[in-house]
């Protein structure tokens, strides 16, 4: 026997079909641009760790200290993942005044570690920070901050 | 029709997946006296404190005119080594922190926990931040009931 579908049917299918794939877009566009920086590193890591030193002294930002990642918490060891914490005074004051809750990831920092002899240097992106705390203010001067990062960690692996 | 709108949801569901926010909470205490009962707080948690960054007193040596606020760094060993060993793109979010700031006569405390970068990490990690939330919830709790 012929099945014979109704308009309001097909219709309802469509409409359905549609959400779906709006609902699936819109997901991917929000998984596009992670939390997190990530470059691979050609050098060492403790090259890595030196370069990046030179880049952030070359770089508008003043140098605050660097620890291994676990701050001690783990037994040191050769190949121990580093975190370099740096700031921009002015840049941070102002992204401050904007949105306090940004003191949160003051100082800025990066991590510089190695995982299945790849060495990698990783910074939260503060861009997609503003953008998750829906934090118009910020948008424009995180977006510096991330470019910056990203050429600070271009320039460490050069 | 049903099975078309539970995809719909699932769909948008994944959106929202990851979106997680800043947790906040106050303490009637000033700063220092704020800073001593956190650090009490997190002791009770099962942290320990890496290193509180004065941060607020570094921008106020360069001009910065705002309230005074430093950043506590704490962390546990077993947590650091899951990480390392099992989800490296979550390095750059420890160690956790928590940062305090003036606020009128009292103290405010802000905190975000750890965000995943991807839709799938393993069920360790899963559980690990879960686990961090909950207890950055409860710090936030305990620290809002300061002497």
């Amino acid at each position: 026997m012929e099945r014979r579908l109704g308009w309001s049917n097909i219709r309802c299918k469509r409409v359905a079909g549609l959400l779906v794939l709006l609902g699936l877009l819109l997901a991917s566009s929000a998984q596009a641009d992670g939390p997190v920086l990530s470059v691979v590193s050609p050098y060492s890591l403790e090259e890595t760790v030196a370069n990046l030193k030179r880049s952030i002294a070359a770089g508008n930002f003043r140098f605050v200290r660097e620890s291994p990642w676990h701050g001690g918490l783990l037994r040191t060891r050769r190949g121990a993942a580093h975190t370099l914490y740096f700031c921009n005074f002015t840049l941070a004051q102002r992204v401050i005044a904007q949105d306090r809750r940004f003191s949160q990831f003051l100082p800025c920092r990066m991590v510089v570690s190695e995982h299945r002899g790849r060495v990698l240097i990783q910074a939260v992106d503060p861009l997609y920070v503003s953008r998750m705390l829906r934090s118009q203010r910020t948008r424009a001067d995180c977006a510096r901050v991330r470019d910056a990062y990203l050429s600070l960690m271009e320039e460490a692996t050069l | 029709m049903s099975r078309w709108l539970w995809l719909w949801v699932v769909g948008v569901g994944m959106v929202h997946a990851g979106q997680v926010g800043v947790i906040e909470s106050r303490c009637d205490a000033p700063l220092p006296e704020a800073m001593m009962w956190l650090q009490k707080v997190v002791d009770r948690q099962g942290y320990q404190v890496m290193q509180v960054q004065p941060v607020g007193e570094a921008l106020a040596k360069r001009g910065y005119e705002g309230e005074d606020f430093k950043v506590l760094f704490i962390g546990r060993a077993a947590d650091f080594a899951e990480v390392e060993a099992s989800y490296p793109s979550l390095m750059p979010f420890l160690p956790l922190s928590l940062t305090l700031a003036e606020e009128g006569a009292g103290t405010r405390l802000t905190a975000m926990p750890p965000v995943a970068n991807g839709a799938s990490p393993p069920l360790s990690i899963k559980r690990l931040m879960t686990r961090w939330r909950a207890d950055l919830t409860r710090m936030a709790r305990d620290f809002n009931t300061c002497p």
